[in-house]
């Protein structure tokens, strides 16, 4: 069954599809909140926003991936909280390379490394990002959407969506080297 | 497939088992170690990921988003009144289905969600259209009863006014005030504003003892309403003495159907003034009335004249007293023709032959000489009336009007051509800038028309 058809149950008055609806992006939605905001409360509170939103304009959802509509909302919420906190940053579509593509983080490093290090990793370094990066990163690795999927939400061109994906990964593997140098040179001393 | 698109491919995470599995890549895989370590990398970052997303989100979010449906539902549901029948109430089967299938997490609705009886829509409605219908109905019996009323009024009057009057005058005296008064035809409109005779025995007889007092002073305007006649006469007369004329004089109209005519004074007024007319002398006012052909010989005679104006004799007319100063040339050589009267504002002309018509009185050949010519199609002329808006829609009649005077103001700057109506406009209602034609489009023409008093220009075909 796929997220759409649930949604459809949904709509119909299953509360059992309601919670599976919540269940497959709920956790997605409430973490993609959260490294973007860094409250947990403001992420509950604009999760269940999420969700509220859906269920108000329930008939307004016809066609296309329910995912999308889903993050579009939130992606709207979070520009709506930065524009409330004086967010000032400018969302380019060109954005200049400032990491070597070329530097990466060992795998070998990273095969080392625990799972749940890992994600300790990934949070420390999104924490540094800017909140364009963080609002990229978060639309497609925990969001879960495609490349196609994440330029609709942002309502730019593909070719820009995989362009800033590509400079925040950079960015964001900057920072995951930065903290493995630290914690080595921790770990040595 | 090459190192880029290689890694291209699998920074989209979705896609990530999908393209090592691919053939292509996995050939390139064979092939290029740097590769290998790098989807080892993307995907220990997507395990990463993916174990952040998996981490559970608080359990207060979990309870708050499953009731979202039935909170919202509950918030949309219109109230029903215990006593109300069961129709009322809408069918909202997805609230029904929820509690049963999540038990436990059915949140009790908030009373302040709940609209009360009195704020229901249905209810404001229902207020709304009973107010306006009984204002309606008020503002409808306040006009059928003033109607009525003035109706009574007037049929009351027209019944006792007549009599009044009759009886009135031979008891009028001989000094008195009313007696110079013509008598009016009592129309509605007068009768209606005239005082209803006082039918209480008391106040007639106070009335009555009143001439011991001193005469009232004769009234400064001239009284022709029904109101000072018919007031007199009852105060002088009295109710004994009127109402046996009064049913008198009833029986005569119910009999005749009209007044007598010996004693409708306001149509014998209307006949004396007719014979009036008919002995003086009608002074004829249309100095450029002829026959075709000497209508610019008159005009070069009579148009430069200047007049010098004598002491205003008053002149009767058919309906207004007309005042006509009788001018005499200035000496100059335009002014050898007869002395010229004028009236008003009008330059009047005896007709050289001494023939004297009246404009009603022309013959179909004759035109009437207060009309200007039409005007000369020159270029001039042209471009003065010329213009058509750049769409080709009709011109609206204000901006016609504005579009004119622009062009009354500024005749010589008129060219065929484009023209912008806003450098023209310093000041005025014309906000925006209009660009209009002034040459005729093509296979179009201008032509003058005249529309009551002004000129208008219109496009008609060139064929």
């Amino acid at each position: 069954m796929t997220p759409e058809e649930i949604w459809r149950e949904a709509v119909r008055g299953s509360q059992q599809a309601w919670g599976d609806v919540y269940r497959l992006f709920g956790g997605r939605l409430y973490q993609f909140f959260l490294k973007n905001t860094s409250r947990p409360a403001q992420a509950m509170d604009m999760t269940q926003e999420v969700f509220e939103r859906i269920w108000r304009h329930r008939d307004d959802f016809q066609t296309g991936r329910l995912q999308t509509w889903l993050f579009r909302i939130a992606r709207n919420l979070l520009i709506d909280e930065w524009r409330k906190r004086g967010h000032s940053e400018v969302l380019v579509d060109e954005l200049p390379e400032v990491v070597d593509p070329h530097s990466r983080v060992e795998a070998t490093v990273l095969d080392k490394l625990a799972r749940n290090e890992v994600s300790k990793l990934i949070d420390a370094s999104l924490d540094k990002l800017s909140e364009s990066d963080r609002l990229v990163i978060g639309l497609v690795y925990l969001g879960g959407l495609s490349f196609p999927e994440m330029a609709e939400v942002m309502e730019i061109p593909l070719g820009t969506a995989k362009t800033r994906v590509r400079q925040a990964r950079l960015r964001l593997e900057s920072h995951m080297r930065e903290q493995m140098q630290g914690r080595s040179v921790g770990e040595a001393i | 497939m090459n190192c880029n698109e290689f890694i291209e491919r699998i920074l989209d995470h979705v896609l990530l088992e999908q393209t090592a599995a691919d053939s292509e890549a996995a050939v390139h895989l064979e092939e290029c170690p740097a590769c290998r370590e790098r989807l080892e990398f993307e995907r220990s970052l997507a395990a990463g990921f993916s174990a952040i997303v998996s981490a559970d989100p608080p359990a207060e979010l979990t309870s708050r988003i499953l009731t979202i449906p039935e909170r919202l539902n509950a918030a949309d549901q219109p109230v029903v009144i215990a006593e109300q029948p069961a129709v009322l109430e809408k069918p909202q089967p997805t609230p029904a289905d929820l509690p049963a299938a999540q038990p436990g997490r059915s949140k009790p609705e908030t009373p302040s969600r709940e609209p009360l009886w009195w704020q229901s829509f249905w209810f404001k409605a229902g207020l709304s259209f009973v107010t306006a219908g009984f204002l309606l109905a008020v503002g409808v019996t306040q006009v059928m009863t003033t109607e009525s009323g003035v109706t009574e009024k007037r049929a009351e009057l027209a019944r006792t006014a007549p009599a009044t009057e009759m009886v009135a005058k031979p008891e009028l005296p001989a000094g008195g005030p009313a007696v110079s008064a013509p008598l009016v035809e009592p129309s509605g409109m007068m009768m209606a504003a005239a005082p209803v005779a006082p039918s209480a025995p008391g106040e007639q007889k106070a009335q009555v003892e009143l001439p011991a007092a001193p005469p009232p002073p004769p009234p400064a305007f001239r009284a022709d309403s029904m109101e000072s006649m018919s007031g007199k006469s009852i105060t002088k007369s009295g109710p004994e003495d009127v109402m046996p004329v009064v049913r008198n004089l009833e029986t005569k109209i119910e009999t005749a159907g009209e007044m007598p005519a010996q004693h409708d004074d306001s149509r014998m007024q209307k006949k004396d003034r007719r014979e009036q007319e008919k002995d003086v002398p009608m002074i004829v006012g249309e100095p450029l009335i002829g026959a075709k052909g000497r209508k610019e010989q008159k005009l070069a005679s009579v148009k430069p004249a200047p007049v010098r104006a004598s002491a205003p004799v008053p002149v009767p007319t058919k309906s207004l007293p007309l005042t006509v100063r009788t001018a005499e040339p200035a000496g100059n050589a335009y002014a050898k023709a007869e002395p010229i009267q004028e009236v008003g504002e009008i330059l009047l002309l005896k007709t050289p032959d001494g023939q004297k018509r009246l404009a009603d009185e022309l013959t179909p050949e004759s035109e009437a000489g207060f009309a200007p010519p039409p005007p000369a199609k020159t270029a001039a002329a042209i471009s003065r009336t010329a213009f058509v808006e750049e769409s080709g829609t009709a011109v609206s009649p204000r901006k016609q009007a504005r579009i004119e005077e622009i062009m009354s103001a500024h005749p010589s700057g008129i060219k065929a051509g484009t023209l912008d109506i806003d450098q023209w406009v310093l000041s005025g209602w014309i906000t925006v800038k209009e660009r209009i034609d002034i040459a005729p489009p093509h296979g179009m023409k201008w032509i003058a028309l005249k529309r009551g008093t002004s000129w208008k220009a219109e496009l008609r075909s060139a064929r």
